[in-house]
């Protein structure tokens, strides 16, 4: 790992009309590091992420991506260096495209196309897409796709143009056992062999690989924990951030169990006393 | 992989927004064929970021294509029966996403062979008015004048 500062964030905040979405975020992310976001819906992560990726500003404090601020003369390069997969941000964007299109827009770090793609960048979108078994889908409009099948085109959106950063907002969403299992795997080899730094946002304990080593809890858009996995994931805080007693364990696979006693906490998580 | 070289030419070429407002005056959609538009469509507050082309009629981003060339896929589409989705039901939406695709092979053929830049085509171009295909319809007075001559 690393000393290089890729992510740095001083007081960040981000507001909406009177509303605090993001409130005096100090975050830093070392090359190589991989961090775990954590947190209840409408705790900040999604907004947290695309603030990072540069697809929203913030209203004030710093942003530093690979030690810049983005400007209108860096920002469609710094883009593209960021791989980011979010659903609930494309789905917003995109609807009718098809999934080579898309794909192929993970090139340019916008959303649309651009003339200079070349028959190599389309090939090599063809054969992430076949990888992430999307093969018969390339041409197919977005909004003609499962929500598992428009992940996984996200997916190889955001790997094409081999990123620094990979930020997954929830990528388990919608995908079947299989495209799950294939997807945290495909994670796990870039955090492990391509060097990028992985944050990684979820919902699911299960979905908690060993190699996210960092954690950041986040709660009504502030920061409420952050550090080691290790120290932040214990039954303690993650009790504290829930409001509800919880057990948190590990599984023989080094992967983070919990259990929570939610008979009162429904409204929160939907969730009632088995093991997530 | 992209080379250093490809990737600052990627980046630092031109102001996207110029070419962009540029490709919207001369470019059609793919899909329609209809005038395309540049529209802000993310929150980031830098506009190299947030524009793109944009079809309002149906409401996608949409590069699109020189107008000569959405003329002729048309055509191929309708009067050759080219299909492209033959899983899928044929309607208008089919029909659009057929005439996209021949699009892409026109632009691909074209862009490889030299006669297409970003900036349209480098030689003039005569489209084919496809009148043959057409319903022609002549008046009685218009036949007779023809029979006479």
């Amino acid at each position: 790992m690393s000393d290089e500062v890729i992510i740095q964030t001083k007081q960040l905040c981000l507001q909406s009309g009177q509303r605090y979405l993001l409130r005096d975020i100090d975050w830093t992310v070392k090359r190589g590091e991989h961090w775990l976001v954590f947190g209840m819906n409408g705790s900040g992560k999604t907004t947290l992420l695309s603030t990072v990726a540069g697809f929203k500003s913030p209203t004030s404090g710093k942003l530093e991506v690979f030690g810049q601020q983005y400007s209108n003369q860096n920002i469609l390069k710094l883009r593209s260096k960021i791989g980011w997969v979010s659903g609930s941000f494309f789905e917003k964007c995109y609807s009718h495209e098809s999934a080579l299109h898309i794909v192929l827009s993970g090139l340019f770090g916008t959303l649309g196309i651009d003339f200079s793609i070349t028959d190599g960048q389309i090939r090599q979108a063809k054969a992430l897409l076949r990888e992430l078994r999307m093969g018969d889908k390339m041409d197919m409009p977005f909004d003609f796709m499962s929500k598992g099948e428009q992940q996984n085109v996200l997916i190889a959106r955001a790997l094409i143009a081999n990123p620094e950063i990979l930020v997954l907002d929830e990528p388990g969403t919608g995908l079947d056992v299989y495209a799950r299992e294939h997807m945290m795997r495909t994670v796990r080899e870039l955090a492990e062999q391509r060097q990028a730094t992985v944050i990684y946002v979820t919902h699911y304990p299960e979905e908690i690989q060993p190699f996210l080593s960092r954690t950041l809890l986040l709660q009504n858009g502030r920061v409420f924990a952050q550090g080691s996995t290790e120290e932040v994931l214990t039954a303690e805080t993650i009790s504290s951030l829930l409001h509800e007693p919880v057990i948190v364990r590990q599984d023989t696979e080094g992967r983070v169990r919990m259990v929570l006693d939610a008979a009162t906490a429904v409204g929160d998580i939907c969730y009632t006393g088995r093991e997530v | 992989m992209m080379s250093n070289n490809s990737v600052n030419q990627l980046f630092c070429s031109e102001n996207r927004v110029e070419t962009l407002k540029r490709r919207a005056k001369r470019c059609r959609c793919k899909f329609c064929g209809g005038k395309l538009s540049v529209k802000r469509i993310s929150l980031s507050e830098f506009e190299d970021a947030r524009i793109e082309l944009y079809c309002d009629a149906c409401q996608q981003i949409e590069y699109g294509v020189e107008p000569e060339i959405y003329q002729s896929a048309e055509n191929f589409v309708d009067n050759l029966e080219f299909n492209h989705y033959p899983d899928l039901d044929q309607n208008p939406r089919t029909r659009r996403m057929n005439i996209a695709k021949v699009c892409e092979i026109m632009a691909w053929g074209f862009k490889n062979t030299g006669l297409l830049t970003e900036d349209g085509f480098t030689a003039p171009v005569t489209c084919a008015d496809h009148s043959l295909d057409q319903c022609l319809i002549i008046t009685e007075d218009e036949l007779a004048a023809e029979t006479e001559a």
